[in-house]
C-alpha cells in the first residue's frame, strides 16, 4: 500500500473542498470494504484519503418530503435493518441483507457500494426498480441524477473527482406495489450472477407501471425497458411473464468471469426475471 | 510523506496511545504493535475472516479496517473474550463439541459467533450458518462449529 | 473384545483451549530480533529462456539487505520427490510463478518494491498446458535433461522416466489377461473422465522464518509444514548442510491437506538468512499461495468389461497426471499400485499411469492421495454400466467388492476388509431403493484407500512423578494427531490421558517421523508410540517387580497402579516406581519405538506392478448422498450425505467425525464449486472471491457411520481416518446428479453451468428423437 494522508472532514462541504483542493490525488473512503483491498493491491494509490465517517448527516436514514433519503454512509446492515427502509423499500432492505458477509455489511456502506459499481452488486437493481435518484455533492452544491445515469460504465460512475455521493432518494411508491428482489449466485457470499428487482404497480389486476432492473449481466446495472413494456398495461399472467423474461434476456449484455460465462448469465436472466415477477405477484 | 498519526485505540478495555502511519491496518497494529496474535492473517482481502475482531460489538475483518478508522471505537479480540481466566461459553462450547481442528479460523469464528448471538440469542441452524459466512474454515466442514454455536446459545 | 480405558472415547482435544483463546503460536507469530522480510520474483511467462537478470537497482534500494539469484546459491538440482529444480530458475523458467530471485528487506513492502525493480529479459518458448498434448510426440520438451534426474529423499522407489518427452513418471500394473477378459465380457464400457485442478484452501497461507547463525553454521527454520523431517532432508541436501546444521522447529499449522507436504518456499528465507546472517521471514500472500499450490489434474481413460450379472471381468485404465512444471507430484503416477482398480476383485487388469510435465504450476499432493481421481472414473463407470445392464448399482458393487482373503491386483492378500459392511450401512441409511422425488437423486459409492507406510519413531519418557513425555515428530496440522497419539500412549502405559504430554516437534529433539501424509500418522507413528510405551511399561514393571519382590510377569497396570495379579493387597504406583527409577533403581525410564511396516513397493516388479502389498491397513468406505437439481439453473443442492469409514479401530470417534465432516465438504467443494482456473498457464482466480471455497452456508450436516474392522497391523487395530472421506465425493455427486435429472458429466467440476448445459443437450436430443 502506498502512503497517504488520512483526512477526516466533519461536513460534506468540507469533504468536497478537500477533494477539490487535492484534485487528482485524493479519494473518498466510505466503509473501505472494496477500497482497502484495492489499496493493498496497489490498484489505486491516492496521496490523500478522505474518510467520510465523521459526517453525521451522511449516515442518516430519513423520510424527506414524502421520499426516503438514505445517506451514502449508512452501512448495509443499517439499511437492511432500518424499519423505515423495510416499510418503504422492502426490496432494498432484502438486497442489502444479501451483500457479502456480516463483516462486509457491518462496515460497508450503500454509497461505497454504488460508487464502486462492481458487476453483480446487490443494491442497484432494487434502487433502480424503485426509481431512486442520486444526490451528489460538489463544489457548486448538490445535483440530482437519476440513479440509472449514475452508472456510466464498467466500474465507472458519473461522479467527478471533486464530488461525493451524498444520498440516495427513493420516491414514495404507488399503493398496491408488488415488488421482489431475487439473487442468483454460486455461494451465499458471492456477488450475483444475476440480480433481478421488479416493482409493479398493480391496479385491478392490471400492471399499470412496471420497473424491472437487472444487475450482474452487463457492465452496469440497468432497467429492462423491453420487459417493462411487455408488462405495462397488461394482466401479468404466465404468458406475459414469459415474454417479459425473454425481453429482459434480450437486453442483457453479460460478460464472462470466474463465476459464470456470458451465455449462462444470459440464460439466467430469463429464469430469474420470471422468478422475480412470480415472487412479486405471489405466484409462487 | 509517510506522516504518522496519533491514534487512541481501546482494545479489550485497555487504552493504547499509538503513533501509526495512516495506511496501517488494524490487523497489523493488533498483531505487530500490541502482540495480539489471535487475530490471524489469512487472505488480507477481507474474505476469509481469520482476522475477525469486534468493533463496537460488530464483527469486522481487521485486514480491511485502517487503524485510524478504529480510533475511538471499542475493539474486542479473542484475547479479551475470556473473563478472569474463565472461558466464554462460546469458547467452552467450541472445545466441548470438537469444533476446533487446526485452530487458525477459530478466534475469528468465535468472535463472529459472539456478535451473532449478541443480536440473535436464539438462532436457528440457518441463522448460524448465515451469520458465519464471513469466516472460512477448511477443516471442520462447519458441522461441529454450527453445533457448538447452537449449544452455546441454548446454554448447554 | 479388549476393554480400553482411554482409546475409543470422544476425548476432548489436548490443543483445543490454546486455540480457542488465540494463544496458539503459528509460524507467522514467531518474531525474532532483527527480522527481515522476504519476497520472491516470479516468472510472468509459462516457458521462457532467461537471457539476463539485473538486480543492481533493487540492491541499491534503501532497506534492501540482500538480493539473490541462481548466481548466489549452490547450483545443483534439488527436489523432495524428483531432483529437477534449482534454488532459483537457471537458464529457463517452466511455469508462471517459477522463482527467479528473492529479496530480503526491512519490511515486506520494501522487499516487494525491490522485487519489482529487478529486470529480467526473457525469450519466450513454446508452451504446453494440456496434459494429453504434453504427452504427444513433438510437444515442447520442458525438461531437456530428463531422464538423468535423481530421485529426491521423499521418493526412494523404482521409477521410470522417459527422456526426450515430458513423461516424468510411469507405473504399470498387470494382472491376468485383459484382452481375454474383454472377449469374455457381456458388455464393455469405454470412456474418458477428467478431473480438474483445485486448491488446498488451508486458511493459514505458507509461511516460514529461517535464522542462520554464521558462528555455528546452523540454520533454524520455523515453517508451516506437514513433514518437518522432509523439510530438514530437503534443506540439508539443497544447501549442502549436514542434518545437524538444519533444525526445523514446530509451531501450530493452520491446515495442510497435502499442500504443505513438500518443502518449497523454505529455501528462500534460508538462502537469504545465510546471506545476511539475520533471521528472514516469508509469508505467502493469498494470491501467491493460490497460484503456487494445487492438486494434480488427471485424465482417466477407462475400459471395463462385465458379465451380464454385473461381475467385472476386465479393467484397463490409463491415468495421466499433470504434474506441472516440476515433478513434486510424480508419486501420483504410482496410481496403479496405490489406487488399483478400486476395492474390487477383478481377474484381469492392465493399468498404465503417467506423470507428465506441463507449463503450469507444479502440482502437489491433495487430501485423498491419488484416490479421488480414479475413483471418480471407476465409480461413475459402475453406475453407467449398471444402468445399461438393468442392474442395481449397489448390488453390482456388493458382488465385486473385496472380502476377507481377496487378492488385490498387485498380488496382496487382504484382511480385515470392511468394504461390504460400509456399503450396506450407507445404503440403508440413505434409504437406497426409495424414489426420491422429482429432480432429486440418490447415489451410493464404494472406495478404498491405504495409509502409506513410512518410517516413524518415538520416545516415551517417564518423569519422576510418573507423568509422561511423549516425544514424537508427528506434526499436528489440525487433524488431531497430538490427542490421538497421546491416547495411544496412555492406553498402552495404563495411565490417564491427562498424564501424557506431547510437545510440538523439533527435529533437534524428536526422533524421525516421516510426516502427516495420506492418513499415515495414526498407523505409523501410532505403532512406534505403542512400541515405545510398551518398552517403558516393561521397564517400569521390572523396577516394580524388584520393589515388590515378585516376578514382573505377575504384574499388571491399572489406573496408574501396579498390581500383583492374584495378590491385590500387594501394589505400588507408577509415580513411586518412577521416583525409585530416578534415585535408586535402574535409572530413568525411557521407552523407544521404531516402526517401518512392510512396504514392499521397493521390491515391486516394474513391468507388472506385482509386489507383496503397500500396507496391511487397507481401509474401506462408502458414501451416499441425496441431491436436488434445479432444472432451470443446473444448481445442485446437497440435501443429505451419509459417510461410512472403516477405520479399523476408532481411537477418538469425536475427532474422526470431525475428519469426516471436513473431508466431505472438501469433496463437495471440489465437485461443485472449486476450480483453479488457468489462462495460458497463469492462474485466473487467485483469491477467495473467485476461488470458491465453501462457506458455512454451503456446508451440510452429515450422518457419520464408523465401521471397525481391526487391522492386523495398526495400533489397537486402527487404520487412520483423516483423508478418506474426500475420496468418493465427486463420484457420489456425479452419480446423484445423473440419478436426479439423467445427465452424466464426466469432467469435473460439476458446476451449475455444466449441469444446465448437459440438460440442454439432453432436451435437444430427446426433441430430436421425437
Amino acid at each position: 500500500m502506498e502512503d497517504f494522508e488520512y483526512l477526516k472532514p466533519t461536513t460534506t462541504a468540507e469533504a468536497v473542498n478537500m477533494l477539490a483542493q487535492h484534485s487528482g490525488e485524493a479519494r473518498a473512503i466510505a466503509g473501505g470494504q472494496s477500497l482497502i483491498p484495492m489499496l493493498r493491491a496497489r490498484l489505486v494509490g491516492p496521496a490523500y484519503l478522505i474518510g467520510l465517517e465523521a459526517i453525521p448527516d451522511l449516515a442518516r436514514i430519513q423520510a424527506v418530503d414524502g421520499s426516503l433519503r438514505i445517506g451514502a454512509m449508512a452501512t448495509h446492515l443499517e439499511v437492511a435493518t432500518s424499519a423505515l427502509v423495510r416499510q418503504r423499500a422492502s426490496i432494498l432492505a432484502e438486497a442489502e441483507g444479501l451483500v457479502g458477509s456480516p463483516a462486509v455489511r457491518n462496515l460497508g456502506t450503500l454509497g461505497g457500494n454504488l460508487c464502486h459499481n462492481e458487476v453483480g452488486a446487490d443494491p442497484p437493481p432494487p434502487l433502480l426498480a424503485l426509481g431512486a435518484t442520486a444526490v451528489i455533492a460538489g463544489p457548486g452544491g448538490d445535483r440530482k441524477l437519476p440513479l440509472e445515469q449514475f452508472f456510466t460504465g464498467f466500474l465507472e460512475t458519473a461522479l467527478a473527482e471533486d464530488e461525493i455521493l451524498a444520498y440516495v432518494d427513493i420516491p414514495a411508491q404507488p399503493p398496491g406495489l408488488a415488488s421482489a428482489y431475487v439473487k442468483y449466485r454460486l455461494r451465499a457470499v458471492d456477488r450475483s450472477i444475476v440480480g433481478v428487482a421488479v416493482a409493479l404497480a398493480i391496479e385491478g389486476g392490471v400492471c399499470r407501471e412496471a420497473k424491472v432492473a437487472l444487475g450482474g449481466v452487463g457492465p452496469v446495472p440497468f432497467r429492462s425497458r423491453g420487459a417493462e413494456a411487455v408488462l405495462s398495461g397488461n394482466h401479468p399472467d404466465e404468458r406475459t411473464i414469459e415474454q417479459a423474461a425473454g425481453a429482459a434476456m434480450a437486453e442483457a449484455r453479460p460478460m464472462s468471469d470466474a463465476h459464470a460465462s456470458a451465455d449462462y448469465r444470459r440464460k439466467m436472466v430469463a429464469v430469474f426475471t420470471r422468478r422475480a415477477l412470480k415472487h412479486a405477484l405471489g405466484m409462487g | 510523506m509517510a506522516t504518522r498519526q496519533q491514534v487512541q485505540l481501546n482494545v479489550n478495555g485497555e487504552v493504547y496511545d499509538l503513533e501509526v502511519p495512516p495506511k496501517r491496518l488494524l490487523l497489523d497494529v493488533l498483531r505487530d504493535d500490541l502482540g495480539l496474535t489471535g487475530a490471524r492473517r489469512g487472505c488480507e482481502d477481507g474474505f476469509c475472516g481469520a482476522c475477525t475482531v469486534l468493533l463496537d460489538g460488530k464483527a469486522v475483518h481487521s485486514c480491511s479496517v485502517l487503524a485510524v478508522r478504529a480510533a475511538g471505537h471499542q475493539v474486542l479480540t479473542i484475547e479479551g473474550l475470556a473473563q478472569n481466566g474463565k472461558l466464554h461459553p462460546i469458547q467452552e462450547a467450541f472445545i466441548q463439541h470438537g469444533a476446533i481442528q487446526c485452530g487458525y479460523c477459530t478466534p475469528g469464528m468465535i468472535l463472529a459467533a459472539r456478535a451473532l448471538l449478541d443480536v440473535n440469542p436464539h438462532p436457528m441452524e440457518q441463522d448460524v450458518r448465515w451469520g458465519l459466512t464471513g469466516n472460512l474454515c477448511r477443516c471442520t466442514g462447519y458441522v461441529k462449529i454450527v453445533e457448538a454455536v447452537l449449544a452455546a446459545a441454548s446454554g448447554q | 473384545m479388549p476393554e480400553y480405558k482411554v482409546i475409543g472415547r470422544p476425548a476432548l482435544r489436548v490443543d483445543a483451549a490454546e486455540k480457542a483463546t488465540g494463544k496458539a503460536v503459528y509460524t507467522q507469530d514467531v518474531k525474532l530480533p532483527g527480522l527481515l522480510y522476504a519476497k520472491v520474483l516470479r516468472s510472468p511467462y509459462p516457458h521462457a529462456r532467461i537471457l539476463r537478470v539485473d538486480t543492481s537497482v533493487a540492491e541499491r534500494m534503501p532497506g534492501v539487505k540482500a538480493v539473490l539469484t541462481i548466481r548466489d546459491v549452490p547450483q545443483h538440482r534439488t527436489g523432495l520427490m524428483l531432483q529437477d529444480h534449482y534454488i532459483f530458475a537457471k537458464d529457463k523458467v517452466r511455469h508462471v510463478g517459477d522463482e527467479i530471485a528473492a529479496v530480503a528487506a526491512v519490511d515486506e513492502e520494501t522487499a516487494q518494491k525491490a522485487v519489482e525493480a529487478i529486470e529480467v529479459d526473457y525469450e519466450e518458448l513454446p508452451s504446453v498446458f494440456d496434459v494429453e498434448e504434453a504427452m504427444r510426440e513433438g510437444a515442447p520438451v520442458i525438461h531437456e535433461d530428463l531422464p538423468s534426474y535423481d530421485m529426491g529423499p521423499g521418493h526412494q522407489y523404482p521409477h521410470t522416466m522417459k527422456g526426450g518427452t515430458n513423461i516424468c513418471g510411469l507405473y504399470k500394473l498387470r494382472k491376468g489377461d485383459v484382452d481375454k477378459g474383454f472377449q469374455g465380457a457381456d458388455y464393455v464400457f469405454e470412456d474418458t473422465f477428467k478431473v480438474h485442478t483445485f486448491y488446498h484452501g488451508y486458511i493459514e497461507p505458507h509461511a516460514c522464518t529461517a535464522s542462520y547463525d554464521p558462528t555455528s553454521g546452523k540454520v533454524t527454520v520455523w515453517t508451516s509444514t506437514q513433514r518437518p523431517f522432509m523439510a530438514r532432508a530437503y534443506l540439508s541436501k539443497t544447501f549442502n548442510l549436514p542434518m545437524t546444521k538444519v533444525r526445523v522447529v514446530g509451531t501450530r499449522v493452520g491446515g495442510g491437506f497435502g499442500g504443505k507436504t513438500r518443502p518449497r518456499h523454505e529455501r528462500f528465507p534460508v538462502a537469504l538468512s545465510m546471506k545476511t546472517g539475520r533471521p528472514v521471514n516469508m509469508v505467502m500472500t493469498r494470491d501467491e499461495d493460490i497460484a503456487a499450490y494445487c492438486s494434480p489434474a488427471a485424465v482417466v481413460k477407462l475400459k471395463m468389461g462385465v458379465k451380464a450379472d454385473g461381475a467385472i471381468v476386465a479393467l484397463a485404465m490409463d491415468m495421466i497426471w499433470d504434474t506441472g512444471g516440476y515433478g513434486e507430484s510424480i508419486h501420483y503416477s504410482r496410481g496403479p499400485i496405490e489406487a488399483l482398480p478400486g476395492p474390487y476383485d477383478i481377474p484381469n487388469v492392465k493399468i498404465d499411469s503417467y506423470a507428465v510435465y506441463t507449463n503450469k504450476m507444479p502440482a502437489y499432493s491433495y487430501r485423498g492421495r491419488i484416490m479421488p481421481q480414479p475413483t471418480f472414473a471407476v465409480e461413475s463407470a459402475l453406475d453407467i454400466i449398471s444402468e445399461r445392464l438393468g442392474l442395481d448399482p449397489v448390488e453390482v458393487r456388493m458382488k465385486n467388492l473385496f472380502q476377507e482373503g481377496s487378492i488385490n491386483a498387485a498380488g496382496q492378500a487382504l484382511h480385515s476388509v470392511g468394504a461390504r459392511d460400509c456399503l450396506q450401512k450407507v445404503a440403508q441409511a440413505i434409504g437406497w431403493g426409495r424414489a426420491p422425488g422429482p429432480n432429486r437423486g440418490i447415489s451410493v459409492v464404494s472406495y478404498h484407500k491405504y495409509p502409506p507406510t513410512q518410517a516413524s519413531s518415538a520416545v516415551v519418557r517417564l518423569n519422576e512423578d510418573g507423568t509422561v513425555q511423549l516425544i514424537c515428530g508427528a506434526p499436528e496440522i489440525g487433524q488431531g494427531t497430538q490427542t490421538a497419539l497421546s491416547m495411544i500412549c496412555a492406553e498402552e502405559l495404563g495411565v490417564p490421558l491427562e498424564d501424557v504430554s506431547m510437545p510440538i516437534y523439533d527435529t533437534d529433539h524428536t526422533p524421525f517421523e516421516a510426516g502427516a501424509i495420506g492418513d499415515r500418522i495414526t498407523t505409523c507413528a501410532g505403532n512406534a508410540i505403542r512400541i515405545a510405551a510398551a518398552d517403558a511399561r516393561a521397564q517400569a514393571l521390572a523396577i516394580a517387580a524388584n520393589m515388590l519382590k515378585v516376578n514382573k510377569e505377575d504384574l499388571t497396570v491399572e489406573d496408574g497402579r501396579i498390581l500383583v495379579r492374584d495378590a491385590p493387597e500387594m501394589w505400588t504406583t507408577l509415580p513411586r516406581v518412577c521416583a525409585a527409577a530416578h534415585t535408586r533403581l535402574g535409572g530413568p525410564i525411557v521407552g523407544r519405538g521404531s516402526y517401518l511396516g512392510n512396504d514392499s513397493m521397493l521390491e515391486m516388479d516394474a513391468e507388472t506392478g506385482q509386489m507383496g502389498g503397500v500396507s496391511r491397513s487397507w481401509k474401506y468406505g462408502a458414501q451416499a448422498a441425496e441431491v436436488e437439481v434445479d432444472p432451470q439453473t443446473g444448481e445442485v443442492k446437497v440435501l443429505k450425505v451419509v459417510c461410512a469409514q472403516d477405520v479399523g479401530k476408532a481411537i477418538n470417534p469425536l475427532i474422526i467425525e470431525g475428519q469426516m465432516d471436513g473431508a466431505v465438504l472438501m469433496g463437495l467443494g471440489l465437485s461443485l464449486w472449486e476450480e483453479t482456473a488457468f489462462d495460458e498457464g497463469k492462474v485466473a482466480n487467485p483469491n477467495f472471491m473467485d476461488y470458491r471455497l465453501p462457506t458455512a452456508m454451503e456446508g451440510v450436516s452429515l450422518e457419520h457411520i464408523i465401521v471397525e474392522h481391526a487391522s492386523p497391523d495398526g495400533p489397537f487395530g486402527a487404520k487412520g481416518a483423516g483423508e478418506q472421506s474426500t475420496v468418493p465425493t465427486a463420484a457420489v455427486m456425479a452419480n446423484a446428479i445423473y440419478n436426479a435429472v439423467g445427465v452424466r458429466i464426466k469432467d469435473l467440476p460439476l458446476t451449475a453451468e455444466k449441469v444446465l448445459s448437459a440438460l440442454g443437450q439432453q432436451r435437444a436430443q430427446s426433441a430430436g428423437r421425437i
